[in-house]
């Protein structure tokens, strides 16, 4: 039983430990058009953005892709929103930051353009905002199969329990060697 | 047939990691609409839950050392299960990091080096993970004796250390205090758990120490491994700290941007 209570106890200060943690960082792997350079991309906050909120669009680099000279633009696009925006990034190093605010929920296809010389590359990606101002012009999807798949993983759970709470002793008894 | 399973607590570990990965995965699909979002969350938490099981399977053996197998003898019995499903959510990770996220091992070759090799460690340590579940039932301990099956399972402390360290480098959540402070915490107290059983083996089969030079060992034996765990971010980088330069005596607009 103290075991149970120790073991209890470490899960729950893991469980505070990370409800008390700052927001993540995830990555998303976009490659450019030719298929020739790729970069990391980051978009605060937890790369889930808010719309009506500024947001980070970090594009992180590696391998050659930003010279001391280059310029990075982030052209923005919605056909739901009627959104057509250019940011510039600011470039640092291997980092080239932007900030921008989605102006509401919707589908946005992200283009950053790094030029560097006569050279430019493109990098697409395409963002879903889906948290904020929420003006109705973007479909939002319904999956009402996750919803049936959550209820019916539900209920097999609380069956298993049962069955388990049920079957206690002889469960005690066979499991072991 | 059917008494003998419902009587099996590793039917009921092995349906509930099961149940519980598909219900992680629904929840997840009705409150995250992007669709690179939900396999960004879900391959997070299958690896956690991953880690979770595979902790909780390691501290099995010691905690036995030292409350006495008989004890906790459905616990250990249950460790089995406990390990496959560490595997099975290892394995789900993997599958969703390098299709669902990176597209295919195509794209590797554009992931910066700390990622590579990373990636190379993950991989590695669900190979170990994958043999030790082929490898874990009855048949293959009597075909490989018990001794050598014993043997060739302890190549998990490899896999958690290879574990570790795909996790600190690429951990997105690692680079806050309270996470670290977590996982450092954990790593103790398993460092801790097995330092004692180390030496109460060592001791039953050699009886090399006393009592009192047992827990001087033991302590020492401790602070070695916690102190190398601590030690791990100066040798592993995280990717994700890249981000800030303690360097820097001001804070650059682009630190500000991010949220440093």
């Amino acid at each position: 039983m103290k075991i149970l209570y120790g073991g209890l106890l470490l899960v729950g200060l893991v469980c505070l430990a990370t409800a008390l943690a700052p927001i993540a960082k995830a990555h998303v792997l976009i490659v450019d058009s030719t298929d020739s350079k790729g970069a990391i991309l980051h978009i605060n906050p937890n790369d889930n953005p808010v719309a009506g909120q500024k947001a980070a669009l970090i594009f992180d680099t590696d391998k050659d892709v930003l010279a001391k000279n280059s310029r990075v633009v982030v052209d923005i696009k919605s056909d739901e929103i009627a959104v057509s925006d250019r940011v510039e990034a600011e470039v640092e190093g291997p980092l080239a930051v932007a900030e921008y605010t989605f102006p509401s929920r919707g589908v946005y296809k992200l283009a950053f353009q790094v030029m560097s010389g006569d050279e430019t590359m493109t990098f697409n990606y395409t963002q879903r905002v889906s948290r904020g101002i929420d003006t109705g012009a973007a479909a939002q999807p319904d999956y009402e199969w996750a919803k049936i798949l959550l209820l019916a993983g539900g209920i097999a759970m609380a069956m298993l329990f049962i069955i388990a709470f049920n079957n206690r002793h002889q469960i005690r008894q066979q499991s072991s060697f | 047939m059917g008494n003998k399973l419902l009587a099996n607590n590793r039917f009921y570990i092995l349906s509930f990691s099961i149940l519980l990965s598909v219900m992680v995965f629904a929840w997840l699909r009705l409150t995250l609409a992007d669709n690179q979002l939900l396999i960004m969350r879900t391959q997070q938490i299958f690896g956690l839950l991953s880690i979770i099981y595979l902790y909780v399977a390691l501290a099995i053996s010691p905690v036995a050392a030292i409350v006495g197998s008989q004890r906790i003898k459905p616990i250990i019995f249950a460790r089995r299960s406990i390990g496959v499903s560490a595997f099975y959510y290892g394995l789900a990770h993997t599958v969703i990091v390098f299709w669902g996220q990176m597209g295919g091992f195509s794209q590797v070759e554009y992931l910066p080096a700390l990622f590579i090799w990373s990636l190379i460690g993950g991989t590695v340590a669900i190979a170990i993970m994958f043999y030790m579940t082929i490898t874990s039932t009855d048949w293959f301990i009597r075909v490989m004796t018990y001794r050598w099956w014993k043997l060739s399972h302890r190549l998990i402390y490899i896999g958690g250390i290879l574990i570790l360290l795909h996790v600190w480098s690429l951990g997105t959540h690692l680079v806050s205090a309270s996470w670290q402070f977590a996982l450092l915490g954990s790593l103790a107290v398993l460092a801790g758990l097995q330092t004692v059983r180390v030496v109460k083996f060592v001791n039953k089969k050699w009886q090399l120490f006393n009592r009192d030079e047992s827990v001087v060992v033991g302590i020492a034996g401790w602070a070695i491994v916690v102190t190398l765990v601590v030690l791990t971010p100066s040798v592993v980088p995280n990717y994700h700290s890249r981000h800030t330069d303690s360097s820097k005596t001001e804070t650059t607009n682009i630190h500000k941007m991010m949220g440093h």
